[in-house]
């Protein structure tokens, strides 16, 4: 009896102190901090079999690039200019991201801005255009894409 | 035989197909420290599905007129910055299967003091393609180091503020601003256009084109660099005169206020034919709820088609900012997103909101946005936004603070008066300010009721917003001012500031 009568008034008493909640939920706060991550993956190159003569050629093949991002990000198409093994000769090619609205060149760059988290999945095309037969000699012509990554300006 | 076949394919993927891939986190390194701080910070580099060669490199930055950065490689001599971060290696291994780390410090030197921002450029080695266009990647970390120098100031210049014609002949306002101090800030800006009877015309929020088709209205701008902002005038302008008033933010506590009256004579603008202006009409055109958690509501919209033509509507939720932690999108149910809108008939676009149980008490806020699309190209040529706004609760803590006052002599007018107030509580507010002026000696100047801009009726949690009014011309020297802040009738703050004429 002199127990009972002490556990009663042991737990009445934690209870009151709050040390004890029976029949209550007890939120325990957690916070997660996730670091601002990209990853980008591209398939190429992209390449042309231009038969030499006027008219515009499109690639055999688009190229892929795939970004993964959990923040805002700036993508940046920049292309150098695609020369012939002697570097006089330069062809003229215009690429494009997904839809021709998107296009760039080595004198234009691309920007495009992801506002938040996604994945960004892309297909870049190409088209040569020979102007006139003579000016572009035949062989192998070279030319980088480079895609830059940066975070977003923010606001 | 097969085997053979197989391995053939398998050859000519990995020649004529190169894959390159590789991550970093994270993307922003700020580092704040003081002169002759030594501070250490990590890069890590994520693999891909090959074994790459990763190069480490320096850049600078340079803010373009558009807001937006492009990279030059540092030349230590016009960028000391560089001289003050090593990294331990500049080229790592990257192997499949396991995250590797560069570390790296920055030592600043006892001179510095300001902002310095710098770029490791982190570039996967790729060889070039025997055949074709090779691809790069690279990442631009941008590394913000600010040096904490007692005394040295955040300042800016307006430097360019005019309304001219845009590419299609149509009206462009246009404000440049120059960052003349040490620090990198936010900037932002509006232009309110009124008619020679002092009506409102428009207001306008102007934006560098680096943020367009974002959901930022502010701009990070970095020291000795200029940026433009940017807003087209929707409204007809008859041929008139028209005052124009820039209200421009920046950083915590600046603002710059601009007044410039322009003539518009005819021709001199491009607009918009009369049909594309008004497209659809909404009703209503804002949506203000108060409910209880786990409540659910239901509204309509009516949208009236103003056009001979029929026309695809499309509906999507935007949020106030990006990362606005008062959303409430994700609590909006629509059950339709695209509706034809028929010529000149009107339909019904259901909207519920549904509270969830655990809801805060506070307000919270988002837009639905009617995107009128192009029948054929299916590309969006206008849209309106209806605000949502809700309010969960009856008690609230209000928390405000007045970031900047300054003053602006009006010729006919008087002093142009401008408050920027923060709501810092997470209810929005319906400020008036009452603000008295002493001078020097403590004696009574003037007293003023500042309030909202015509077209604004509140300020949403963690979001300012000028308040405004003309008082009688001052004489040139310091006032000290006192402001009371009431919303709703209730006072919920009050502050003492100083005022230079």
């Amino acid at each position: 009896m002199l127990f009972f009568l002490f556990l009663v008034t042991a737990v009445g008493f934690a209870c009151a102190q709050r040390r004890i909640i029976i029949g209550r939920q007890v939120r325990i706060p957690v916070t997660i901090r996730i670091l601002p991550c990209v990853e980008s993956s591209v398939r190429g190159p992209l390449r042309f079999v231009v038969p030499g003569g006027m008219g515009a050629y499109r690639e055999v093949e688009p190229a892929y690039y795939v970004l993964e991002t959990n923040t805002s990000v700036q993508i940046e198409f920049t292309a150098s200019p695609v020369v012939y093994e002697n570097a006089y000769h330069t062809l003229d090619v215009v690429f494009w991201v997904n839809s021709r609205e998107n296009t760039f060149t080595n004198i234009q760059p691309l920007i495009l801005r992801l506002n938040d988290a996604q994945l960004f999945e892309s297909q870049i095309f190409g088209q040569v255009t020979i102007h006139s037969v003579e000016a572009q000699p035949a062989g192998v012509y070279h030319g980088t894409i480079t895609i830059t990554v940066s975070p977003l300006i923010e606001g | 035989m097969r085997k053979t076949i197989l391995m053939t394919v398998f050859l000519l993927l990995v020649l004529n197909w190169s894959v390159v891939g590789a991550g970093v986190r994270p993307l922003i390194l700020d580092l704040d420290l003081t002169p002759g701080d030594r501070a250490e910070f990590e890069i890590t580099l994520t693999p891909g599905a090959a074994e790459e060669i990763v190069d480490l490199s320096f850049y600078q930055p340079i803010q373009l007129l558009d807001g937006s950065l492009n990279y030059l490689p540092a030349d230590p001599a016009g960028f000391p910055a560089a001289n003050w971060i090593t990294l331990e290696r500049n080229q790592v291994r990257v192997i499949p299967g396991a995250e590797t780390s560069v570390k790296g410090t920055v030592q600043v030197p006892f001179s510095a003091g300001g902002t310095y921002v710098a770029v490791i450029m982190v570039e996967p080695q790729t060889p070039v393609a025997q055949q074709g266009i090779t691809f790069r990647v690279r990442y631009a970390i941008r590394l913000n180091i600010r040096v904490n120098r007692p005394g040295l100031l955040t300042t800016c210049e307006l430097t360019r503020f005019e309304l001219v014609r845009g590419e299609d002949g149509q009206p462009v306002l246009k404000a440049r601003l120059k960052n003349t101090s040490p620090w990198d800030y936010l900037v932002s800006g509006e232009i309110t256009i009124r008619d020679d009877q002092r009506r409102l015309v428009e207001r306008i929020l102007i934006m560098p084109g680096a943020l367009a088709g974002s959901n930022y209205t502010s701009i990070r701008l970095y020291p000795g660099f200029e940026v433009e902002l940017l807003g087209t005038v929707t409204r007809r302008l008859t041929p008139g005169e028209y005052q124009l008033r820039g209200f421009f933010r920046f950083g915590d506590r600046g603002q710059i206020i601009h007044n410039e009256v322009i003539t518009v004579k005819e021709g001199d603008f491009n607009f918009p034919a009369a049909d594309a202006i008004g497209v659809l009409t909404l009703e209503p055109q804002l949506i203000d709820l108060k409910l209880r958690p786990g409540e659910r509501r239901s509204q309509s919209i009516q949208i009236q088609s103003e056009v001979g033509d029929d026309a695809y509507i499309a509906v999507t939720l935007r949020d106030v900012r990006t990362e606005y932690p008062y959303s409430l999108l994700n609590w909006i149910e629509l059950r339709n997103t695209e509706v034809l809108l028929r010529a000149r008939s009107s339909t019904r676009i259901p909207v519920t909101l549904a509270v969830p149980r655990d809801a805060v008490p506070g307000s919270y806020h988002g837009n639905l946005v009617f995107l009128t699309l192009d029948p054929e190209t299916g590309k969006p040529v206008s849209e309106k936004v209806v605000p949502v706004s809700l309010v969960i609760g009856d008690e609230f803590e209000y928390e405000v603070d007045v970031r900047s006052l300054a003053a602006k002599f009006i010729e006919g007018e008087g002093h142009w008066l401008s408050v920027d107030l923060y709501n810092s509580s997470n209810v929005m507010i319906s400020p008036q300010i009452t603000l008295v002026i002493f001078d020097k000696e403590g004696n009574y100047v003037h007293r003023a009721e500042l309030n909202l801009p015509e077209g604004v009726d509140r300020i949403l949690p963690l979001n300012s917003q000028q308040l405004e009014t003309v008082i009688p011309k001052l004489e040139n020297g310091i006032y000290s001012v006192e402001l009371e802040i009431r919303s709703s009738g209730k006072q919920i703050a009050a502050f003492e500031r100083s005022l230079e004429i």
